[in-house]
């Protein structure tokens, strides 16, 4: 009994141990790794990621992807920064790129949503026209010269602590809420779970798919802006990567790619995780280009180790006497459940 | 142990046992050291309430499930591999589920031939195969066919003539006729029995105990995971079976039906007007996917648009939204696609469309939920499982009472649709359901029961209408009345001179 429900917590928050185990091993080779400093190092390298990754776990949720976000966030960024530039209000500037990212949620949403196209090949396709029309604004070159209202945005900080980090506070706190504890949240997993389902219950799928879309287009315009204020530039391949790096910390989080199934503390755990995993690798001088191979790896590791931790902790059912009385009333097996 | 396998004849060696088999997961009960066996020319009619251990039983022979302890034997041969579907099948063990397990987009003679060693021959002679194997059937379906392209009846004889068409020695159904109509299921049990005779043995799962009477041999009844009866069928009647299913339950009285109230509900059908008074259950009596199942989906919004005067108001709903909005709701006769949302909890299920009222501010409240949930397990003697845990982990006629539950004590219904509520649901169950509907109509509510089967029908219903094509007949509820009502729709049949029709 005690070994099942210790298991089942395992296999639940796999990708939460992972990164804990992770950071102990960073923190036994070099003892700055769970400094201060440090820890904020991982949280700004993660505040981008994050925003984007929280609205699209619960995108994905609800049964559909958008792998558009990179290309919106680097589209965005292009557009604040021209804006900012010619008009030379940062308000105006910050309002284009967040309207862009709106934009582009409203036409992926309609696109998938309510005219029922794929949404692999929707936002595939989207994926491509935008990231070539931020390159096409920009005939591929970096904007520089911001102004410095907007660059030093970046720079503000609150008890030592850096406004992107209240940013993702703030995507955190979002996510929680919203997926966990509003209806609209339930709705969510329902339509990802089965839409003819959701459908038949009154639940209106197609509108509550849509917001969801708008809300991951904006969240991938607020990371271009982000990332732009940080790096004191806007270039039109910033946001390269981005969906794939997104997509990555939601699956390791435990979201079922096919919909219905997903917590918003798997995703966060997830986060954790590659934040971690990337920041470790750094600090023992590990290359860019085998950082990425690592996290790959991971994910693929990941998917595997929890699938046969979750069968182990069946067998280990299986095993027992048969009581007659039913499950504790916890969810069953087959819900939702992380990795390493 | 080698053994003649054209050995044959009453009371000789099993063609399959089990012994000894004991079954569990995740502390849910499925079989206690339980033993079970099968002989040539049996039809073994397999019995038990949803969670009794049947299916777990059809699993194991069939090595859907390895169990933890236990033997089996086929033809007296020690079966090494348990729980290795491939080894048993090609011992000639075979299982025909529910749901056709056919390739949709492939032709009949590809379905066929899948996965045997003709598949690799030319097609000329996979065709040739195909159509001998369903020869044995005593069926003529064109084998060029795409199988989507079939009625459910044929998809259920392709699937047999797959099971045929390879060295079968026993075959187990798992409830074979849930979606056939009375008469396809009448033809299906013929060639049981002639399968049966041919030396084979038989194992009929189902709810359906006038199906099980008039097909099976033997019956074994399945308790909580134990064998708790194994007689010849000939020592049973209906009465006397539903009493060993559910001990201590009658089978309900037939209540006088309810008296009428004022109609709520008017359909116009072609140029006849069919009524649904409150406060009475009509059904709505036909062939399995016919035009009644139609009807309540037209009512719901989610099908071709309805004719119809709800109160004095004209009513069409445009989608389920709208029709919910004007307090009519429907429970789909597909309850696992259509009714239930398997990931989610109970309570999610049972409170989902009225979920912005369980609020507190804009916070979902779950303790306002549970308060529902607690009335509607009360009230329907929703058992096992939490409201917490996921619905599935709930056996099949709990999961039936979370979907109606759903729209009956989220919000009071005004007309409630209802598709083969009872359906895979075991006797226990389907009297809770029964009592619960009875409850309702003295509320005033208007329930609508769509069916193809006249039992169903007899045990839910005041009225009804038995309908075929589009020709609606009224009837009230009578002794005898489900043969009546498969007299009727037998009559409809003749006189609409159509043979194939299903709307």
């Amino acid at each position: 009994m005690k070994l099942r429900s210790f298991w089942y917590f395992v296999a639940r928050n796999g990708t939460f141990f992972g990164a804990i185990i992770l950071a102990l091993f960073f923190y036994y080779s070099n003892a700055n790794f769970l400094s201060f400093n440090n820890m904020r190092n991982i949280g700004e390298a993660l505040s981008a990621l994050g925003v984007v990754a929280i609205p699209l776990s619960m995108l994905v949720i609800s049964g559909a992807v958008d792998l558009s976000v990179g290309s919106v966030a680097s589209l965005s960024g292009v557009v604040a920064a021209t804006v900012m530039i010619s008009t030379g209000s940062v308000t105006l500037g910050i309002a284009a790129g967040l309207a862009v990212g709106l934009a582009t949620g409203v036409i992926n949403g309609i696109l998938v949503s309510y005219w029922k196209f794929n949404p692999i090949v929707i936002t595939l396709g989207a994926l491509s026209v935008w990231g070539g029309m931020a390159l096409q604004v920009t005939a591929g070159r970096t904007i520089a010269g911001l102004p410095e209202a907007f660059t030093n945005l970046s720079l503000i900080r609150i008890a030592n602590v850096p406004l992107e980090i209240f940013i993702l506070a703030g995507a955190i706190v979002y996510g929680i809420v919203v997926l966990a504890y509003m209806p609209y949240g339930r709705r969510l997993q329902a339509i990802g779970g089965s839409n003819r389902a959701a459908f038949l219950m009154g639940v209106p799928v197609e509108r509550v798919q849509f917001w969801m879309f708008v809300q991951v287009g904006f969240a991938s315009s607020l990371a271009g802006i982000m990332l732009a204020s940080k790096l004191a530039a806007a270039t039109p391949v910033t946001g390269q990567g981005l969906e794939l790096n997104a997509l990555t910390v939601v699956l390791l989080g435990g979201v079922a790619f096919a919909g219905g199934i997903g917590r918003m503390s798997g995703v966060l755990a997830g986060l954790l995780f590659v934040g971690v995993l990337r920041n470790g690798l750094l600090f023992m001088n590990t290359s860019q280009f085998l950082q990425q191979v690592l996290v790959g790896l991971t994910l693929i590791v990941a998917i595997v180790f929890d699938e046969s931790i979750r069968k182990f902790a069946r067998n280990e059912w299986d095993d027992k006497p048969l009581p007659s009385a039913g499950p504790e009333g916890q969810t069953g097996p087959d819900a939702s459940a992380p990795r390493p | 142990m080698e053994t003649n396998p054209a050995d044959d004849g009453a009371g000789s060696e099993p063609l399959l046992a089990l012994h000894g088999i004991n079954v569990g997961f995740g502390g849910i009960i499925a079989l206690h050291d339980e033993s079970f066996s099968v002989r040539p020319g049996e039809i073994v009619g397999l019995l038990g309430h949803n969670g009794a251990g049947k299916s777990t039983m059809v699993n194991v022979a069939t090595g859907a499930i390895r169990p933890q302890r236990g033997t089996m034997t086929i033809q007296g041969r020690q079966v090494t591999a348990l729980g290795n579907p491939n080894e048993i099948e090609r011992a000639g063990v075979k299982v025909i589920h529910q749901e056709p397990a056919l390739a949709q987009h492939l032709s009949v003679a590809d379905n066929i031939t899948l996965g045997r060693a003709e598949e690799w021959q030319a097609s000329d002679r996979r065709r040739d195969y195909a159509r001998k194997a369903l020869g044995l059937l005593g069926s003529t379906i064109n084998v060029d066919r795409p199988v989507s392209s079939l009625e459910f009846g044929e998809k259920q004889i392709v699937d047999l003539a797959r099971a045929l068409s390879t060295d079968l020695k026993v075959l187990f159904l798992d409830e074979p006729t849930g979606a056939l109509g009375q008469q396809e299921a009448d033809r299906l049990h013929d060639l049981l029995r002639r399968l049966a005779e041919q030396g084979r043995g038989i194992v009929y799962v189902s709810h359906r105990l006038r199906d099980i009477l008039s097909v099976c041999t033997r019956l074994v009844v399945l308790r909580g995971g134990k064998v708790v009866l194994d007689q010849p069928a000939a020592d049973f009647t209906v009465a006397r079976l539903s009493g060993a299913l559910a001990p201590g339950m009658e089978v309900a009285d037939r209540q006088v039906a309810a008296t009428a109230g004022p109609v709520a509900l008017t359909v116009r059908r072609g140029d006849q007007e069919l009524e649904f008074p409150r406060g009475q259950i009509t059904g709505l009596f036909g062939m399995a996917a016919g035009p009644q199942f139609a009807l309540l989906e037209s009512l719901f919004g989610c099908g071709a648009r309805a004719e119809a005067t709800l109160g004095s108001k004209r009513f069409s709903p445009a989608s389920p939204r709208d029709a919910i909005g004007q307090g009519v709701y429907y429970v789909s006769a597909n309850r696992e696609k259509e009714g239930l949302l398997s990931q989610m909890t109970a309570l999610d299920n049972l409170i989902l469309p009225w979920i912005d009222r369980y609020r507190n501010g804009f916070l979902y409240s779950h303790a306002k939920a549970a308060a529902t949930y607690r009335i509607a397990q009360k009230s329907l003697n929703i058992r096992g499982g939490h409201m917490d845990g996921l619905v599935s982990a709930l056996s099949g006629g709990n999961r039936q009472k979370v979907t109606l539950g759903r729209w009956i004590f989220g919000n009071q219904p005004d007309v409630l649709l209802l598709a083969q509520p009872t359906q895979g649901v075991d006797v226990g169950a389907r009297l809770d359901i029964a009592k619960a509907l009875r409850g309702l109509t003295e509320s005033g509510v208007t329930v609508l029961v769509a069916s193809s089967e006249a039992d169903e029908i007899e045990l839910l219903c005041d009225r009804a209408y038995t309908c075929f094509g589009d020709e609606w007949t009224a009837s009230q509820a009578s002794a005898n009345w489900s043969e009546v009502l498969l007299k009727s729709l037998v009559d409809q049949r003749a006189t609409t001179g159509l043979d194939n029709e299903a709307a």
